[in-house]
């Protein structure tokens, strides 16, 4: 892998995160004439009670970051520092609590959830939409196109609100709501664990269910270009058997565009399973910033935003530097 | 025109995606001259009521007349899908068109503004926005601001478009023929990108229905008038699923799951037009 | 001695409008270390011939009738499992497209090695054996044996077809077929591949088909011609009796088009379009171009006959 590829998608990574925080800092200044963060904090110093101290030092430190007499980029430029230091600030509706750690606990939850559901959807599908481009698979995956379809073209976390009103309301095989049971404290035993697996089995098939069929459809277009390919026919002409020209030539090849989509794709998968965590009262990123939204909490909103680009900018990092492993073309492009 | 009745005709995908939503349209129109809208307004009713024949989908825990709550609320959401998806096409075509034809350096920043862009999750851009204004946001303003963000994509399949076009044959022939810029954009590029705009199109509306109903479920929509995404989390936020009033978030979900079905059968059924090689004849 | 048997055979491609009939009755013979060039427009047939030697053709294509033997053995009538076994054992192929015949993001070796591997009944040979193999392979078609380690995209077009070459001979099979081998090369690289594949056939002792267009690559490589024409034979012979005195009057238009090296001739074309298999003319298909063209060719259909000792010509004229 050459050191300019691997320097590229490192810039590319920080472009993507300063984006991120610059877009968070703007983007509620761009709002005439208000702040709600001051709206907020004085709002909450009229309210007084124990921490009326506390938000006043709070206010003031605001005030003494981002405050109007400040010039804009001088307030930039502290949020940057800020940031860079995952100083994320305060919880306005939990103050004292800082935000990170309302994101710290929060973040286990949502990366295992959507890791091990992504890449269960990403490989079956693949593998699915693969076979039944084939000709050598049985006809009979050819009848799964059409519920393939239809689930792909619904949002995750509608489909899971349609699996909880089955299977978790009316057929009662599974808890309604939340990522354990509410009385169970936290163990590294085997009962616990089966009650986090218990409890993450429908948010988890909510998003394999809807994203499986969009990644088989999409790498059965992939498989129709690439058997058309000379190597796959010479393959074949080689007598291999057919699951060997199917794994090694067609699927193999077709992998490159379908991990291409994957990086793409990663937003938009992220974003579904927030949704789905909300759905399900499922104890991560996205239920924390439901209860941040419902409470007007505007740095835990900030600091989950800062969080969900630097995952998303990480997670492309990382498929974009495994990306050459897969394909020669670009490992020895620049030697 | 004829042409494109030629590929309804023989493209299965196309015409079920068309026939769905002028279904949908065909069932809104009987609800709307049947139903009086008005009931979609809170305290129109008794509350909690669950389908029966004088309120044909229920009654919600605010009194509304669920059935005059979809006559309003489906052409609300399908509205803001249709003006962010126009407007991001209209943009993306354009940044797609200048940085695929033209190259060079306008090419590099578009590239990478796009590329950066369709990185950052969009929803996460949107809830910044959306919770700072949620007070006054209304639907129009709403598909504005998912616009800002729709026109990355279509950006992004144009320029690759433009970038193949560019080097075929026809292209040079007509720069030979002494064409200039504009006239081989909209002579000779454009008619052969129609198929993958109108794709683009149906993607851009897809894409924004679906980020207008995510910000929605958040509680970030509009706050006044009962759009499908909207009523889904006020189902949800006053625990409809749990007692059990399924006629409050079955409508608005059934009616979005159909509308992406419909939208996606088009969207591949004019996938098929623009990528001949997609077909299959098996 | 005959190698490989050719009798009857008719494909054809099943499609919405009716069967096109892609090789019509063909039968020919090919003997041991023979070379046999086979020619024709694109749509005549040749490649669809090919792809049914080696039993590969996809639906909606069709082999109806015909037998291909190979010794005594009717490729035809095997299993597929036997069949995938005779593939590149006995009968090899050197593909088209050499750009795009070998898999991107596999190594040469491991290429090389498939074909071996999964041929290598009861593991007669052990890995370093097989790689041993390989070195000579590459070495014998005139590439160095570090091409072994290298993926494709890092060799040049000329190199891939040897490396392609390589493969068609790594088992020795007794016969070859060459689908326009070098037809993407430019022209000093095709002379080198081609004496490549000459002297690497000839080493095996293999027999060859050499299908392709170019009349004037087939004149200095083969040593009979076959000349095809909308599906059928329409002409064969030895190379140096047809280009003396070419017998069908398709055949003598093809070798009428080529450049001369003496002659200060104007470039002719043949005129006309090749016909819809579909539909083909009635009679004799190629009367619509014929120059020589009489009343009865519009309605009777000629048939390949022996009119001179080793001289077969489909045609009305004899």
């Amino acid at each position: 892998m050459s050191i300019r590829y691997v320097l590229g998608r490192l810039l590319f990574f920080f472009v993507v995160v300063w984006a991120g925080i610059t877009l968070i800092f703007f983007l509620p200044r761009l709002a005439p004439g208000r702040d709600p963060v001051r709206e907020r904090l004085g709002m909450m110093a009229a309210m007084g009670g124990m921490n009326a101290e506390n938000v006043e030092r709070l206010a003031q430190a605001y005030e003494a970051k981002f405050g109007l007499d400040l010039p804009l980029w001088q307030q930039y430029l502290n949020y940057m520092s800020d940031i860079a230091r995952f100083n994320l600030g305060y919880s306005l509706a939990k103050f004292p609590t800082r935000v990170i750690d309302i994101i710290g606990p929060a973040l286990p939850w949502t990366i295992s959830l959507l890791t091990v559901a992504t890449v269960l959807a990403f490989l079956l599908g693949s593998l699915l939409g693969g076979l039944i481009a084939w000709d050598g698979a049985p006809p009979i995956l050819r009848f799964l196109l059409p519920p393939l379809f239809t689930f792909s073209a619904i949002p995750y976390y509608l489909l899971g609100l349609i699996l909880i009103y089955l299977f978790a309301f009316k057929l009662k095989w599974f808890p309604l709501t939340g990522g354990s049971q509410i009385l169970t404290m936290p163990s590294v035993s085997f009962s616990y664990l089966l009650e986090l697996i218990y409890h993450s089995i429908l948010p988890a098939l909510s998003i394999v269910l809807a994203s499986i069929g969009f990644w088989a459809l999409s790498m059965r277009g992939m498989m129709i270009t690439v058997e058309g390919e000379d190597y796959v026919t010479l393959a074949e002409a080689k007598g291999l058997p057919s699951g060997r020209v199917f794994l090694w030539y067609a699927m193999r090849n077709a992998l490159l565009p379908q991990t291409t989509a994957l990086a793409l794709s990663l937003g938009t998968i992220l974003s579904g399973s927030l949704l789905v965590e909300i759905m399900f009262g499922y104890p991560g990123i996205g239920s924390a910033l439901f209860i941040a939204i419902t409470g007007f909490d505007y740095f835990v909103i900030y600091g989950i935003v800062f969080m969900i680009v630097v995952t998303i900018a990480l997670a492309t990092l990382i498929l974009d530097l495994i990306y050459p492993l897969l394909d020669p073309r670009i490992r020895y492009q620049e030697n | 025109m004829d042409n494109v009745l030629y590929h309804i005709r023989r493209n299965g995908m196309l015409t079920a995606g068309f026939v769905a939503l002028f279904l949908m349209i065909a069932l809104w129109f009987i609800g709307y001259m049947t139903v009086d809208v008005k009931q979609a307004a809170p305290l129109s009713a008794r509350p909690d009521l669950p389908p029966s024949r004088e309120f044909l989908l229920g009654t919600d825990s605010a009194g509304r007349n669920m059935l005059a709550v979809m006559v309003i609320g489906a052409p609300a959401t399908l509205q803001i899908g249709l003006i962010a998806g126009a407007l991001g096409t209209i943009v993306g075509t354009i940044l797609g068109f200048t940085a695929g034809y033209f190259g060079g350096i306008v090419d590099s920043v578009i590239r990478s503004i796009a590329d950066v862009g369709l990185t950052v999750p969009a929803l996460a851009v949107l809830v910044v926005i959306a919770s700072v204004i949620t007070t006054t946001l209304s639907p129009e303003i709403l598909a504005l601001i998912i616009a800002g963000l729709a026109w990355m994509f279509p950006t992004r399949t144009i320029r690759s478009q433009v970038l193949t076009m560019r080097e075929r044959a026809y292209v040079e022939v007509a720069r030979l023929n002494g064409l200039n810029n504009l006239e081989i954009i909209f002579k000779e590029l454009m008619p052969n990108l129609l198929p993958y705009l109108a794709a683009s199109f149906v993607g851009a509306v897809s894409a924004a229905v679906l980020a207008a109903i995510g910000l929605e479920a958040l509680g970030l929509g509009p706050q006044s008038e009962p759009t499908l995404g909207m009523t889904i989390y006020w189902a949800r936020y006053y625990n409809g699923l749990p007692r059990g009033m399924w006629w409050w978030w079955a409508p608005p979900l059934l009616i979005i799951i159909m509308l992406f079905i419909a939208l996606f059968m088009i969207s591949a059924g004019l996938d098929e037009i623009a990528n001949p090689r997609a077909r299959r004849t098996t | 001695m005959t190698v490989l048997r050719v009798e009857n055979l008719r494909v054809h491609y099943h499609t919405k409008d009716g069967p096109v009939r892609a090789v019509e009755n063909v039968s020919f013979a090919l003997q041991r270390g023979e070379r046999l060039g086979l020619v024709g427009e694109s749509g005549s047939g040749k490649s669809t011939m090919v792809l049914s030697l080696l039993r590969m053709l996809k639906p909606p294509a069709r082999i109806e009738s015909g037998r291909v033997l190979l010794g005594d053995i009717d490729l035809l009538a095997l299993t597929d499992a036997q069949m995938r076994a005779a593939r590149f054992s006995q009968i090899a192929l050197i593909p088209q497209g050499a750009m795009n015949s070998l898999n991107p993001v596999m190594r040469i070796k491991t290429q090389l090695m498939d074909t071996i591997r999964y041929h290598n009944r009861n593991n007669r040979l052990d890995q370093s054996e097989i790689m041993a193999h390989i070195h000579e392979l590459l070495e014998a078609v005139g590439l160095d044996r570090s091409v072994a380690n290298m993926y494709p995209h890092e060799l040049s077009g000329g190199m891939k077809q040897r490396v392609c070459i390589a493969m068609g001979i790594s088992l020795q099979p007794q016969v070859i077929l060459a689908d326009e081998p070098t037809s993407a090369l430019d022209v000093v690289v095709q002379r080198q591949v081609m004496e490549t594949l000459g002297q690497a056939q000839e080493e095996i002792g293999a027999s060859l088909i050499l299908v392709g267009h170019d009349m004037g690559l087939m004149a200095q490589f083969v040593n009979t011609i076959g000349v095809m024409y909308a599906g059928k034979l329409v002409e064969i012979g030895p190379v140096d009796a047809i280009f003396e005195e070419p017998l069908h009057p398709y055949t003598r238009l093809l070798i009428a088009s080529l450049p001369s090296l003496e002659g200060k001739r104007i470039f002719r074309g043949i005129p006309g379009i090749t016909p819809s298999l579909l539909t083909p003319p009635p009679g004799c298909a190629f009367h619509p171009r014929c120059p020589q063209v009489m009343e009865h060719c519009k309605a009777e259909a000629p048939v390949l006959q022996e009119v001179r000792p080793g001289r077969w010509v489909s045609c009305l004229l004899y």
